[in-house]
């Protein structure tokens, strides 16, 4: 059986950069949750608090570990498996993968030692400031990501000659037409899934009647961000959803998965469709009537956009993008019936003591990290058949590499991501069943870096540290 | 008997909550304008700050 050489690079490139995204979301969602909590320590006082923040550092340690190293194949991914993307995408692309080196790396590495070790060794303060930075690392280095990708899903500011591509303008480049949409959606899909693990992780020891001031604490504090953030995710979304329609509209036909150039009136949301891409229909589909006229027309009547609009050549695979777009949509609509929930349990000052609710938060635990992969499943196979939107087909962006070669390496990195994903599980899994406890509460910090070298030479200085509560 | 009153009153809130929970969120996506999104957003989040501030009650689950 001889194997298409670009259906291998592609299946590669899906799961590594699966694989990938998973850790920066969780790692971008808990820097900004520490530095709120270390924050609040330090205006409060309050052990807990620090307990929390140890607690949920050596978990951040390990995703932002593996989310670095993972995302550095993807680089080399581009020019080994994709040589004509990087090519041709090169002069756009390459510059902003370089800026986020020089701004948000640069600026991680230099606070992530005093972040992760240096509690026992700087001023509080600073401790604090170096949480900050690597929060804003994460958020830089998520902003340029975004650029390059949004540039792929909507490319501005150049000029495309003879299979040269020019770049005629940066700040269109940069800021492309769907940037600014797309990245307070995927910051806010990160932040959602940090609240949503701590939260979980939080009901879980309430339910088992452990560490349950941490537990409160850290349902408390997660709820309240997911009730905040959700209610905004679903907003940013609606808005993106609007400007994806102007932009890219065969990604959308293909999400609501109509095939009709105009559906019935009025249209049903479909929540389970069986597609059949070479007869252009549906062999079966299940939705509510009504919905599809009311969410996506705004009318009671109002007829939907099918994918038939599209010329065929030009279709994405109809049956990847609809149910990336179901499960994302879906466990937001989840998340927004759960905080609501949440909102009637505080009310009813039963947040910490309501079972069926603690266990459906443990339940959702994972929900960001699976609603935040159903996004970009949505946004990468809406994108087919291009690469680059309307500029580069992904066929022919694809490296003249033996489909063995890549096969060779595609096992190879199932096998060692199986260990990665092995190890944080196995580290995570342990961290939690030992509580926080096993994480020191009192923190050693001998005020600042002097002292603590002047303990080391000296060994007579006795560490100082401001005073506790809780 | 004296439990049926409350569980009542329980489920009475609990269809208001889902009532209310249906009409944020289709406000929100902007069922009924931008604007409209924008205030039922702000609506939203200032109502659930309110709530965060209710102190709540400490105890095994039930």
């Amino acid at each position: 059986m001889k194997l298409d050489a670009a259906i291998v690079a592609r299946v590669q490139f899906a799961f590594t950069v699966s694989f990938h995204i998973i850790f920066p979301t969780i790692s971008i969602g808990l820097a900004t949750f520490l530095a709120i909590v270390e924050g609040l320590w330090l205006k409060t006082k309050e052990r807990v608090y620090l307990q929390i923040y140890r607690f949920w550092l050596g978990i951040f340690a390990m995703s932002f570990g593996v989310g670095v190293v993972t995302g550095i194949v993807l680089s080399f991914e581009f020019g080994l498996g994709f040589a004509r993307f990087a090519e041709i995408a090169g002069p756009a692309i390459g510059p902003m993968i370089a800026l986020e080196v020089l701004t948000s790396f640069f600026l991680e590495a230099g606070f992530l030692g005093i972040m992760l070790f240096g509690l026992h060794r700087v001023g509080p303060k600073l401790h604090f400031l170096a949480t900050c930075m690597v929060a804003l690392g994460t958020l830089l280095s998520a902003s340029w990501i975004l650029s390059a990708n949004s540039w792929m899903q909507t490319p501005d500011g150049f000029s495309y000659q003879n299979g040269h591509l020019t770049v005629t303008n940066w700040l269109k480049v940069v800021d492309n037409p769907s940037w600014l949409y797309r990245l307070p959606h995927m910051l806010a899909a990160a932040y959602i899934t940090g609240s949503f693990l701590v939260a979980g992780v939080g009901a879980w020891y309430l339910l088992r009647g452990k560490y349950e001031e941490f537990g409160r604490r850290t349902v408390a504090l997660g709820t309240a961000f997911a009730t905040i953030l959700i209610a905004g995710q679903v907003f940013i979304g609606d808005i993106l959803y609007g400007t994806m329609l102007k932009d890219q509209p065969s990604k959308m036909q293909a999400a609501e998965g109509f095939w009709e150039e105009h559906s019935q009136s009025p249209a049903p949301y479909y929540w389970i469709i069986a597609p059949d891409q070479a007869h252009q229909r549906n062999r079966f589909a299940l939705g509510i009537p009504y919905l599809g006229s009311i969410w996506l027309t705004h009318t009671l009547y109002g007829q939907v956009r099918g994918l038939k609009n599209t010329p065929r050549d030009r279709q994405p695979m109809m049956g990847m993008v609809f149910y990336g777009f179901r499960v994302m949509y879906g466990i937001a609509i989840v998340m927004f019936g759960l905080i609501v929930a949440s909102l009637w349990l505080r009310w009813q000052q039963r947040l910490f003591t309501t079972r069926w609710f603690l266990r459906t938060l443990v339940i959702m635990t994972p929900s960001g990290i699976v609603a935040t992969l159903g996004g970009w499943y949505t946004a990468e196979t809406g994108r087919q058949p291009w690469v680059i939107w309307g500029i580069l087909r992904t066929a022919d962006a694809v490296s003249p590499v033996p489909s063995g070669a890549l096969l060779s390496t595609l096992i190879a990195f199932v096998l060692i991501y199986t260990l990665f994903i092995t190890a944080f599980l196995i580290y995570a899994l342990r961290m939690i069943r030992r509580g926080p406890e096993a994480a020191p509460d009192q923190a050693e910090a001998s005020g600042s870096l002097k002292n603590a070298l002047r303990s080391q030479v000296m060994g007579n200085v006795t560490a100082t540290y401001p005073a506790v509560k809780g | 008997m004296s439990r049926t009153p409350i569980s009542a009153w329980r489920a009475i809130g609990i269809l208001v909550t889902t009532l209310l929970g249906v009409a944020f969120f289709n406000t929100i996506i902007g069922v009924f304008g931008l604007s409209e999104a924008i205030i039922g957003l702000l609506l939203f989040v200032c109502l659930a700050i309110l709530i965060f501030r209710r102190s709540q009650t400490e105890g095994a689950p039930q």
